[in-house]
């Protein structure tokens, strides 16, 4: 199994805690954190990540809501035995809106369109 | 010769050798290549990894910034306490115990300073437990070494001297339960030689925190448990136990080889 890692870039104008809450999901949703895989818990994750533990324990309630993750109240956070359905619609436009999030925030660095349409093709391929 | 003139002479020697060692080999507290001569790598392609691991370390000293120099410190105030020792105006026990508080808050100043030093936002999304680093079975046994001085709490000579090193002794091992939740310090370039180095100094300075703290209370009763009581005996034999089995431990993992993804 990959390193699941996370990153939260203060730079752009994602919240940290939606950040943290797309990465996850994406993790789970491509396998890199299995069902029942043990997270680390709010105040490791947050001194890690260099961001107060209210982001993370915010990220975690969130995902615990819609049922990707579950508390095991003493013993930690897991994620969920059985993920939530996500349906194609609406997984479609989970990308969209994370892919135009991240290439708004590329462009308010300075990177042109010509420039992120050419770097995504060639990572995507 | 009288056995004070020899214990006069020998403490004033021990704070002078070890000052001079502090300051000439050992200024900074478990730096990342202090941590890294230790790594030995189970891998096919051994060379690769090495280089992977050095890359990783220079990335963590980076990262780090200055390191804490722990070492600088607490060999000047050994030094210092050569010459307070060497005039025999103050009983060697008591300055003993000022070396041990002096290595207290020097290791508690190190670890401040690593605690504050966070400047990346990468994580590994995996649970961590402080008992991975260090079995809680060391620190109650470092606790109990500390707390069996209190047998010189009735002792017109030694109380003081006792009361500091106990102090001192149970600070240390609350730094070193606290040295294995530091956060990790992961740049993101190669996550996985940045965690083995990040594991490493994690059980580096935790263990060194612990074996400074076990040692302590096993020096201390060293100089009286010859002319002491039985309590002195078992307090001896105790801390002795604890240290020498700690010591055998840290070293034994200290030499685990690590296999590098």
């Amino acid at each position: 199994m990959r390193n699941a890692i996370l990153a939260v870039d203060p730079e752009i104008e994602i919240a940290p805690y939606l950040q943290i809450e797309e990465q996850i999901r994406g993790l789970i949703q491509c396998g890199d954190l299995f069902p029942g895989s043990l997270l680390p818990t709010v105040r490791q994750l947050a001194d890690d990540l260099n961001v107060a533990p209210n982001t993370v324990a915010r990220a975690y309630a969130d995902l615990q809501e819609e049922g990707w993750l579950v508390s095991e109240g003493r013993r930690g956070t897991r994620v969920a035995p059985r993920l939530p359905d996500v349906d194609k619609r609406a997984r479609a436009q989970a990308l969209r809106t994370a892919v135009s999030q991240f290439v708004s925030a590329l462009v308010g660095r300075g990177y042109s369109r010509t420039e992120i349409e050419r770097e995504l093709r060639r990572t995507a391929s | 010769m009288d056995r004070q003139v020899v214990l006069h002479w020998f403490w004033t020697g021990f704070f002078a050798v070890f000052g001079a060692y502090l300051l000439m080999w050992a200024r900074n507290f478990a730096g990342p290549q202090a941590a890294n001569c230790h790594i030995r790598v189970a891998s096919p392609d051994a060379d690769t990894a090495n280089e992977r691991i050095e890359s990783a370390v220079t990335r963590r000293e980076a990262a780090e910034g200055r390191p804490p120099r722990l070492g600088l410190w607490l060999g000047f105030w050994s030094l210092l306490l050569a010459a307070v020792a060497a005039t025999g105006r103050v009983q060697p026990a008591l300055l003993y115990a000022l070396l041990c508080l002096g290595a207290a808050v020097a290791i508690g100043a190190a670890f401040l300073r690593l605690r504050n030093s966070q400047t990346t936002r990468v994580a590994v999304v995996a649970a961590r437990s402080p008992e991975g680093v260090i079995p809680p079975v060391w620190l109650y046994g470092a606790a109990i070494s500390a707390l069996m001085l209190l047998i010189y709490a009735g002792s017109e000579q030694y109380r003081w001297p006792a009361a500091i090193v106990m102090a001192s002794s149970l600070l240390t091992t609350a730094i070193a339960w606290r040295l294995t939740t530091l956060p990790a310090l992961l740049s993101g370039v190669d996550v996985p030689a940045e965690q083995i180095i990040d594991e490493r100094l994690r059980f580096h300075r935790s263990s060194l925190a612990l074996f400074y703290a076990t040692v302590q209370p096993f020096v201390f009763v060293s100089q009286t448990a010859a002319k002491g009581g039985a309590a002195e005996q078992a307090a001896w034999y105790f801390a002795l136990a604890v240290w020498a089995a700690f010591a055998f431990w840290m070293i034994r993992r200290l030499f685990t080889k690590v296999q590098l993804a």
